[in-house]
């Protein structure tokens, strides 16, 4: 069976449906991109697969077992959540900030393993020199590394990106979002994440998922759902998708 | 790496620094007063030598139990305003801007006139069911706790506007307290219960100092086990329950364990203003907002704070001695202000 399974999900944020009928599979290592424009509901079913919502139908399943009945510890084992915002408060140091990830794997206090896993997943990030420093004094492409640390040292199989290249310019995009390829190759992380640029989903990701109005419109490999019809009806924008330059640029 | 090890270091050098320092103030705080004893006189009754003179140290034990009651007090006021302020995700939080202590009080207050009647013995009362007050302080903590976090997460009040909602509802307790002392008591009964709403670490006796030094105690560990939780908390709660910590859970069990707490001091000592606002804050100052560092660092802090505004009340005016919670106001109202004024950014 596939490592999430999405089956028949439907999300209400009180009286407003956020999600409808949602079904997907994701299997493991697997890069996939959910698409489409604000409020279309693509945080929503992030933090769905991650139980953080609970939804009114349907179930989602990582490795076979419902993530809303396994306990919160295991499931924070089996997947990492990247906010796009956190609450930022002074004086809390970037090794601080980064050693709440491994919170599913502690008991009272961080060890020195734990500091030692904390370091190494920063080198990963390539952020190991920013350990000491305050989370409230970094760039945005600092602090979306140190973010992604943060959800690595978990040791997670799956890692769900919240815009994780919103607010950076485009060499620290396309940073973030080598980084994320390379954790894919080398770790077999199975990455979902939510993106605004559809030329970057084109790129990295191998699958993608299309919603409109919290219902599905388009889902499956990449290549496959990147047309401009698609496009046009999600967005209600007209594109131009070069499949020679995997690149989709908009038409006015 | 190297600069992480000397950070944490660092920050258990602070830690010790101010153990210290509170250490040091014990005896010296012992020694003045009035009858100006020596420090070495101070020492000897801290190591049971009986060599004093038995006036000298009937005098200094009280002394003693009324620097034991600062640090216990000190000790749960500092640790329940940095919990307040991570739940919450508020720095103007603390049980007393957000009116606990003040529910309290007026707890305190009305088991006083109900359990008296007429009478100002309240020691009496104390002795014979010591009990009875921290119960309806907590009783009247519960409601404000349980109308602030209806504010904070159903009306989805801002950082200030829950602050000022809290301050407006202090005012309510107060108004229900004049009333109460304008239409029911006589002068002594008034008296008594003005008192009250100032704080004052004098009023606490042996079997109260026992009282407290144990919650104070209890809450340490809590907060000391809870401290990693309260980082999560203090970064959001999607990110806090995608890490295994339940947040709304967390939320109300700290809240729960902090009102306890400062009902217990608000029964036996009054309403000590600021205290729990101004301690956390020196403490993140010193060794940061990692709860592991500030948990204790914040109860350490208010434990000195409390000493030194209490050593100051004792001797600024002597021979009068002010209640420490009006001390504490004259630091604490400006901070307030300025916390306010900045945005609580
Ligand atoms: N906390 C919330 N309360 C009420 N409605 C919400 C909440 N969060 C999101 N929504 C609504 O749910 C829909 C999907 O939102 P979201 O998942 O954030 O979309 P996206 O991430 O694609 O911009 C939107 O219509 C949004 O207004
Ligand atoms: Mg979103």
């Amino acid at each position: 069976m596939a490592l999430i399974r999405i089956q028949g999900v439907e999300v209400r944020y009180n009286s407003v449906k956020a999600l409808d009928d949602i079904s997907m599979d994701v299997d493991e290592g697997e890069i996939v991109a959910v698409l489409g424009p604000n409020g279309s509901g693509k945080t929503t079913l992030l933090k769905t697969i991650d139980g953080i919502l609970k939804p009114v139908k349907g179930s989602v399943y990582i490795d076979s077992k419902n993530v809303l009945q396994m306990g919160r510890k295991e499931a924070a084992k089996l997947v990492s959540f990247v906010p796009q915002h956190i609450n930022m408060v002074q004086g809390v140091k970037v090794i601080d900030f980064v050693v709440t990830g491994r919170k599913p794997h502690i008991d009272f206090a961080p060890t020195t393993r734990d500091i030692e896993l904390v370091l190494k997943y920063l080198r990963y990030v390539d952020a190991e020199h920013l350990a000491d420093r305050d989370i409230m004094e970094l760039s945005g492409g600092e602090f979306q590394r140190i973010l992604i640390a943060r959800a690595l040292v978990a040791e997670p199989r799956i890692i769900l990106l919240d815009e994780p290249t919103a607010n950076l310019d485009i060499k620290y995009q396309i940073a973030i979002l080598n980084l994320i390829a390379k954790l894919s190759k080398e770790k077999k992380l199975t990455v979902v994440m939510s993106l605004h640029d559809l030329t970057q989903a084109y790129r990295y990701a191998e699958k993608a998922i299309f919603l409109n109005n919290g219902r599905v419109h388009a889902m499956g490999k990449i290549e496959e759902v990147m047309n401009e019809e698609v496009i046009e009806i999600v967005y209600g924008v007209k594109a131009k998708v070069m499949p020679n330059l995997r690149a989709v640029i908009p038409i006015t | 790496m190297n600069r992480i090890a000397r950070l944490f270091k660092l920050r258990k050098l602070f830690l010790t620094v101010i153990l210290l320092l509170l250490l040091l103030l014990i005896p010296l705080s012992i020694s003045i007063g009035v009858y100006r004893a020596t420090l070495l006189d101070a020492f000897k009754l801290m190591l049971g030598d009986n060599s004093i003179p038995v006036e000298v140290r009937a005098a200094l034990l009280l002394r003693l139990r009324r620097v034991l009651a600062s640090i216990a007090m000190g000790i749960v006021l500092g640790v329940t305003g940095t919990c307040m302020q991570a739940v919450l995700r508020n720095p103007m939080a603390s049980p007393f801007t957000l009116g606990i202590s003040q529910a309290a009080a007026l707890g305190v207050a009305i088991a006083l006139i109900l359990g008296i009647a007429g009478s100002v013995q309240y020691r009496v009362t104390l002795i014979s069911n010591p009990y009875i007050l921290p119960i309806f302080a907590f009783i009247f903590s519960l409601l404000q706790v349980s109308l602030i976090l209806v504010l904070a997460y159903r009306a989805m009040l801002s950082e200030r506007a829950l602050i000022l909602a809290a301050i407006a509802m202090s005012f309510l307790y107060q108004a229900i307290l004049s009333l109460v002392q304008y239409l029911a008591l006589n002068e002594l009964q008034i008296a008594m219960v003005v008192f009250w709403t100032f704080g004052d670490v004098g009023r606490v006796d042996w079997t109260a100092l026992k009282m407290i030094a144990i919650v104070a105690g209890v809450l340490a560990i809590y907060y000391m086990i809870r401290s990693l939780d309260l980082d999560l908390i203090s970064l959001g709660d999607d990110i806090a329950y995608s890490s295994g910590v339940n947040p709304k859970r967390l939320r109300l069990e700290a809240t729960l364990v902090s009102a306890f707490g400062v009902s217990m001091v608000t029964a036996f000592a009054g309403v000590i203003a600021f205290l729990c606002l101004v301690a956390p804050h020196i403490a993140r100052l010193v060794v940061g907002s990692s709860h592991r560092y500030l948990v204790p660092a914040s109860m350490l802090v208010g434990a000195a704070l409390l000493l030194v505004a209490d050593d100051i009340g004792r001797t600024v005016v002597s021979p009068i001695i002010l209640p420490v919670g009006i001390v504490l106001s004259f630091i604490g109202a400006p901070l307030l202000l300025y916390l306010l004024l900045r945005g609580g950014g």
